[in-house]
């Protein structure tokens, strides 16, 4: 089913264009993956298709829907729907506010439950996301970059939406921290189909995660593929992105000495 | 210049134990590898090799020693050891050049400071342009383009030794991909004595020459960078290079 719809989407800041005539449809389950470089486009599309900008030109319709045309009461649905992790997960959380209080956030503003039934939800997901309980009355100031980013995990997972975009959400986090939120991502999957948005520059990730890779370049989507093993990019901005990926084991001197990218 | 720095039982403290007893050895022309996770340690055994510790933080025992000789952090810092750190924009002063943070270094270190000199270090790290970049504030740049004047600086010290933490982890892939060729061929063409810190295997296998291992504030295991990634021993090792291999969809043997 189609979740999510973007109609020839164009956007500019002070005149300046930064997404030029993108369209784009989400099915709900799948896995897909938005790749580019830095300042390509992908995180101000990620801000218009959870409504926080309306895009200059264009649509964007959820469920057939056109999120311009909305009316309120359906809003509060769609908010529950999408939600968004964001790259800078210091600046996305309130320091003043104990991460009890930041889980409870959502599930006060998007959902009817009791409290005793909103102290359960907040439990489960702390377990969901493989944090201590200890730390829910700790304030973001005390956590380490890596439990912050897993507490805006959480917080995105509260409503149980149908979509979740991850803006460079794990790229930040170490490689054993990132292997458990790969890990509890496909599991979440399994159990309850949620569709995600994974926005990323490390192919590496891509190709364990996803389905599905759209590749953006200068605010306009150069490719949009299945993913296959081996990947094969057509456009330029994809094959420059796979020329990039690190190596996985280690190179004698005298080969590492070629030049091995554009 | 000496030929061999090393980092002898560094024993850090705050409110508990931070570091214990770590030991490292750096060679010109040679990169090795600091690796771990979060928190193991990693960036204040930099900091201490430096003497800029963040407060709170004492150094309860250890010493340097260049080729032997004991010595101070404040004699290696930008003399000896030249720095490339993560965040190259919160590590450029908003307010000034590219110009005059480059003269600043020049100046700390007697060097010369006219605009050929920094034409030249700009142009050795591949910036287009040199004249206009020398010109730009650190908000007209790319982040790829301020670590390579980060690294401009670091060749215009002439160290013998540069501690690079975390060099490449807030660029993009291509950006990446670009400043790791960069420092390949520093070391390849001045051969200084490169500590690498960083958390992504990958970088490792592409530049390292040998990896240190840390856990928990401590060493765990030591060896070449082809020694660890096909028998990795140590417990924490082995999961790092398992969560690594796995990134490809590989698995290690054994």
């Amino acid at each position: 089913m189609n979740l999510l719809n973007v109609a020839n989407v164009s956007h500019r800041y002070h005149h300046h264009s930064v997404l030029d005539n993108v369209s784009l449809s989400i099915n709900s389950g799948e896995s897909l993956a938005l790749l580019g470089r830095s300042g390509c486009g992908k995180s101000t599309l990620a801000r218009l298709l959870v409504g926080l900008e309306a895009p200059v030109d264009g649509e964007l319709f959820w469920q057939g829907t056109a999120l311009k045309k909305m009316p309120t009461a359906l809003k509060k649905a769609f908010r529950r729907d999408i939600q968004l992790v964001f790259q800078d997960a210091i600046s996305a959380a309130n320091p003043r506010k104990t991460v009890r209080e930041i889980l409870a956030e959502p599930l006060r503003h998007l959902l009817n439950l009791a409290r005793s039934e909103q102290q359960e939800r907040i439990t489960q997901l702390m377990a969901d996301v493989e944090l201590d309980v200890a730390l829910l009355d700790h304030r973001p100031p005390q956590l380490s970059g890596g439990q912050l980013q897993r507490v805006c995990l959480a917080r995105a997972l509260a409503t149980r939406p149908t979509l979740l975009i991850l803006d460079e959400a794990v790229s930040s986090l170490d490689l054993m921290l990132q292997a458990g939120v790969i890990r509890l991502l496909k599991k979440l999957q399994q159990q309850s189909g949620i569709a995600c948005l994974f926005i990323t520059h490390d192919l590496r990730l891509v190709e364990r995660f996803c389905q599905r890779v759209v590749v953006m370049e200068n605010g306009q989507i150069a490719e949009d593929i299945a993913i296959t093993r081996p990947l094969r990019f057509t456009s330029l901005a994809g094959q420059a992105l796979q020329q990039a990926v690190l190596p996985a084991l280690p190179q004698p001197r005298h080969e590492r000495t070629q030049p091995c990218n554009v | 210049m000496p030929t061999k720095l090393e980092l002898l039982n560094i024993t850090l403290e705050a409110d508990r134990r931070l570091t214990d007893n770590v030991s490292l050895i750096l060679h010109r022309g040679r990169v090795l590898a600091l690796v771990g996770g979060s928190g193991s340690g990693k960036s204040l055994t930099c900091a201490a090799a430096l003497g800029v510790l963040p407060a709170g933080v004492h150094q309860t025992g250890g010493t340097l020693l260049a080729d032997g000789q004991p010595i101070t952090p404040q004699a290696l810092r930008g003399l000896k050891v030249a720095t490339i750190m993560q965040n190259p924009r919160s590590a450029f002063n908003p307010l000034r050049t590219m110009a005059a943070h480059a003269r600043e270094t020049c100046l700390a270190l007697g060097k010369p400071a006219d605009d050929a000199t920094l034409i030249a270090a700009l142009q050795a790290v591949g910036l287009d342009f040199p004249a206009r970049v020398l010109g730009l504030y650190p908000f007209e740049m790319s982040g790829g383009m301020l670590q390579r004047v980060m690294i401009a600086l670091a060749v215009l010290s002439d160290a013998a030794f540069i501690v690079a933490d975390e060099p490449t982890t807030d660029l993009d892939a291509v950006a990446q991909a670009r400043i790791l060729d960069l420092l390949e061929s520093i070391v390849q063409q001045r051969a200084p004595g490169m500590l690498l810190v960083t958390h992504d295997m990958g970088v490792v296998a592409r530049l390292a020459d040998d990896v240190a291992v840390m856990d928990n504030g401590q060493i765990v295991e030591q060896a070449s960078v082809g020694t660890l990634f096909a028998a990795p021993q140590h417990p924490v090792t082995r999961r790092l290079i398992s969560a690594h291999l796995a990134l490809y969809g590989m698995e290690l043997s054994q």
